[in-house]
């Protein structure tokens, strides 16, 4: 075995040109190719990731205007609870007022009631009292009390109001057949002159009197001149406090 | 089975010599280049199984570049490439009745190995300026520079004949067992030859590119230092 120089720069040639052409016809294009590979690869994932940010950014959109929704919803929530609470505050307070009213009127009515059934009552009460003193009144109506009423209004005819005189003087010029005095017993003659006399003092004009007697009156005496009664009686005085008692 | 193993002389026009392992050399560049000119006559961005296989063989080869040499890729991987391919279909293709691997001759396998020996200044030079590179052969000491001379000539000499004798003593085991035993006696030998012309292929290239990168990366590795 010897080296053969010819061979051995040959094969040097011959070499030469297989890496000339291995990397013109393989290395070269499995190199552009994969490189264009990896390019459409990263343009891919370039764009998913493009795709990617775009869907996070829509997704953060949406989170924010789900974010915005939900405190327009609260924020209605809270509007629509303070209307309600205003309108439960107003029905209340015209609720309140109404019963307020009711009651007021109540209180009224109750009042109204109150003051009918005391004055039903003061009138039973009265007309029991009315009764009672009438009766004992009747029990006690004697002649001595005859004369007493006769004593206090010929007193009282001394003391007769300014007022009344002038209205007890036109009743008397007015009537016609003068005084008619009523007694429950009969009066003597003195008494009949003393009431004469007291009467035309007052009336400051003669007067004509008629004595009649009427056991009714009880005790005392009523002198009617016409448009005007003088009443001192018991059965008069009891009327009259059993009316305005 | 033919049984001289040794190349034989088929032309001859003065000095200019022609040997059958030579011409079989020709014709496997020839192959290797239509080869690889009709496989990637319409490559594909959606790969078919046999571009998958190609790319993968090339992105092997490079990636393998890339880890010795990572900043020289593009340069280096068509050598390495060219070195893997040919030492492959060149040792594989004695075990086609007939045709005897062309690097059983170490004519074939010297030119290799200077090639190789040539291609590890060529690519320092390139990465680093010849008085880069030329410098490291007196670093870390000047009385280093015959240490490393030497070094670089033996070590060429040995991947010439470490093809070439691991190649040539295949072919004489299988003709020794062929004319001792008889035929098909040979055969599991040849399926020696079918791991062993794998093997060689590899170790070549893979010590190709263990010389290369470290023709530039002891200057890099120098500079980083420095």
């Amino acid at each position: 075995m010897e080296l053969n120089w010819s061979t051995f720069a040959l094969e040097i040639i011959n070499f030469l040109v297989l890496v000339w052409l291995l990397k013109r016809f393989l290395y070269l294009p499995v190199r552009r190719t994969v490189e264009h590979r990896r390019q459409e690869i990263e343009a891919r994932l370039a764009d998913a990731e493009r795709l990617k940010q775009e869907a996070e950014a829509m997704k953060t959109r949406y989170e924010r205007r789900l974010a915005d929704w939900e405190q327009e919803k609260r924020q209605a929530w809270e509007a629509l609870h303070r209307e309600m609470e205003a309108e439960r505050q107003r029905q209340l307070a015209a609720l309140s007022k109404e019963l307020a009213e009711a009651r007021k009127k109540a209180e009224v009515v109750w009042e109204q009631e109150k003051r009918e059934w005391r004055r039903q009552t003061e009138e039973q009460a009265m007309a029991l009292g009315t009764k009672f003193i009438a009766r004992m009144l009747e029990r006690l109506a004697d002649e001595h009390l005859h004369k007493r009423l006769l004593e206090l209004l010929l007193e009282d005819l001394t003391r007769w109001p300014e007022g009344d005189i002038e209205t007890l003087r036109r009743a008397a010029r007015s009537v016609s057949g003068g005084a008619r005095v009523i007694s429950a017993f009969p009066l003597t003659d003195q008494e009949r002159r003393r009431l004469e006399s007291a009467l035309r003092d007052l009336l400051d004009a003669p007067i004509e009197c008629r004595f009649d007697t009427d056991s009714a009156l009880l005790a005392g005496l009523r002198v009617d001149l016409g448009a005007y009664v003088i009443r001192a009686n018991l059965k008069d005085e009891l009327k009259f406090f059993s009316h305005h008692g | 089975m033919d049984t001289n193993i040794f190349p034989r002389l088929i032309w001859q026009w003065g000095p200019v010599q022609i040997t059958d392992t030579l011409a079989l050399s020709v014709v496997l560049t020839l192959v290797l280049g239509c080869c690889g000119w009709v496989l990637t006559r319409n490559l594909k961005l959606d790969p078919g199984p046999l571009q998958a296989a190609l790319e993968g063989s090339v992105l092997a080869m490079e990636n393998a570049v890339r880890d010795l040499v990572p900043q020289h890729v593009s340069q280096v991987a068509p050598f390495i490439m060219g070195l893997w391919w040919f030492l492959l279909a060149a040792n594989l293709i004695g075990l086609i009745p007939g045709l005897e691997s062309p690097t059983r001759d170490l004519s074939i396998t010297s030119a290799l190995a200077f090639l190789v020996f040539l291609s590890v200044p060529w690519f320092g030079i390139r990465s680093h300026g010849l008085k880069g590179y030329l410098s490291h052969y007196v670093k870390p000491f000047p009385f280093l520079l015959p240490f490393h001379i030497v070094g670089e000539i033996t070590r060429t000499v040995a991947l010439a004949v470490r093809l070439f004798g691991n190649m040539m003593s295949l072919d004489l085991v299988a003709l020794i067992f062929l004319l001792l035993a008889g035929f098909l006696v040979p055969v599991p030998i040849l399926m020696l030859h079918l791991v062993e012309a794998l093997v060689q292929a590899y170790i070549f290239g893979m010590l190709a590119l263990v010389y290369i990168a470290g023709g530039i990366q002891s200057q890099t590795r120098r500079e980083f230092t420095q």
